[in-house]
């Protein structure tokens, strides 16, 4: 059942990254037309509390379930070290992501509030706090990270493993959240790249040819997932200059 | 005897040769520099394609497409649409696709009936989807047309895009006990490498803002 289970998800995943995650259609903020936007409030955000280790293409998926049970073991292996990886440097990848925004936005001319929400679904908040009160702010910030980690096109050497971020992001107004001042998906090192998602490129200093090569060098895969998150908040915080 | 339609062999060589000149593809070579255009300093709306709305429109930049001199002197290869008149604000999506190893590095202006820019969004705007450069900006009631213009900053510059893919091909195995499909899951990666240049190709999306996702 344990099995299965991870047979599912890495179905799930798999697929996500196989290009059939369907981004939102992209919403751009116009400032100019939105003077009014002084303080953002930024909603706690959504995100996997693991980081995910993918092969997006490997032989066990042309042997139906059986191979999937197989590969979802070798992937939770996986995950489980790379986990551990991140644990072990005292790493919060959702932290570093939220101060990287945080910080973009400060930059930006900003002033930046954190809003405490509980998310208990996938997605953006359906519902948001109500306007006013102590938190007064002009604007909520709905981040909902889909994934993070490694991933590998293939087994080959030429599709080595790279770090991959994948997020959705939604500025709506505080007093009236149903006008959505921006909206978009930002893909950091997406396989099969979507034509309606921002696709940031990986940094090709971090590759590694299989997952014994980023066993061997923790440092910098750890490092190469910092950038992941770097760039792609750095990418956020650009989507409202 | 006299044949009163072509012999099928000359039909189908005819055919052939037709299919296979169809199917060549003339590389497209880079344009990196307009030095010897006569460039005009305001741009031409007259000639503006007109879009309606929910139109998608591919717009080849070519060496004969309007050029336009800023007042630094640059020059930039230029696509114009005439936007629809509306009341309500909706949305435009610029794009530039790659094609033969470069691609027009765009920048946009959103300009009224005399010309005048309204609006623009700069080349650093434009990111990366899939493989395209794109952009959308917000159209409101007034605007009248929309330039798609190249960045001759960026004219030169060569990028590198690394794109993993995967794909999946079924194949059929038939023995004494029946026949059997299964499908073989293989990943790649490549490099796309471009250059900006002058030409290439654009595509101007409308369609309206969605009121939620």
């Amino acid at each position: 059942m344990h099995h299965l289970r991870f047979a599912v998800v890495l179905a799930v995943l798999s697929l996500g990254l196989g290009g059939c995650v369907t981004p939102m259609t992209e919403i751009p903020f116009d400032r100019q037309a939105a003077p009014d936007i002084k303080t953002i409030g930024i909603i706690t955000p959504k995100a996997p509390d693991d980081p995910a280790v993918i092969l997006a293409s490997n032989p066990g998926q042309s042997f139906g379930l059986v191979g999937a049970m197989i590969n979802s073991g070798m992937q939770a292996n996986r995950d489980s070290t790379f986990k551990a990886f991140l644990a072990q440097r005292n790493i919060s990848v959702a932290d570093t992501f939220l101060q990287n925004v945080s910080a973009g936005l400060v930059a930006n001319g900003y002033k930046v509030t954190m809003i405490p929400a509980l998310r208990n679904k996938a997605g953006f908040l359906s519902t948001y706090p109500a306007s006013g009160g102590p938190d007064q702010v002009d604007a909520y910030l709905d981040l909902v990270t889909l994934n993070y980690g490694y991933v590998a096109a293939g087994i080959l050497d030429k599709t080595p493993y790279r770090p991959f971020y994948l997020l959705n992001v939604r500025l709506v107004r505080a007093n009236d959240p149903s006008a959505v001042l921006m909206t978009d998906a930002v893909f950091y090192n997406p396989i099969n790249p979507p034509s309606n998602a921002i696709s940031i490129s990986p940094d090709p200093e971090y590759q590694f040819v299989d997952f014994d090569a980023v066993e061997a060098n923790p440092d910098k895969a750890v490092a190469g997932l910092q950038v992941a998150v770097q760039k792609t908040a750095a990418t956020v915080s650009g989507l409202l200059r | 005897m006299r044949r009163n339609f072509p012999h099928p062999v000359m039909t189908a060589l005819f055919l052939a040769l037709t299919l296979a000149a169809c199917a060549h593809h003339d590389v497209v070579p880079p344009v990196l520099s307009l030095d010897g255009h006569a460039c005009a300093d305001q741009f031409d709306l007259i000639g503006a394609k007109s879009m309606q709305p929910k139109d998608i429109a591919t717009i080849p930049v070519d060496d004969h497409a309007p050029c336009w001199q800023s007042g630094d002197g640059t020059k930039s290869t230029y696509a114009a649409v005439h936007l629809p008149a509306a009341t309500e604000p909706y949305l435009a999506q610029v794009a530039s696709i790659p094609e033969d190893g470069h691609q027009l590095p765009p920048r946009l202006f959103i300009v009224d009936f005399q010309g005048n820019v309204l609006r623009q969004t700069s080349r650093e705007a434009f990111l990366t989807h899939g493989v395209q450069l794109s952009a959308s900006s917000r159209i409101y009631p007034g605007d009248y047309a929309l330039i798609v213009a190249s960045d001759p900053a960026s004219i030169g510059a060569q990028s590198s895009q690394i794109v993993g893919t995967t794909r999946g091909s079924t194949t059929t195995v038939t023995s004494a006990g029946g026949t059997a499909a299964f499908t073989v899951h293989t990943g790649d990666e490549r490099a796309l490498n471009t250059i900006s240049s002058y030409n290439g190709i654009v595509i101007v999306t409308l369609k309206p803002i969605p009121q939620s996702n």
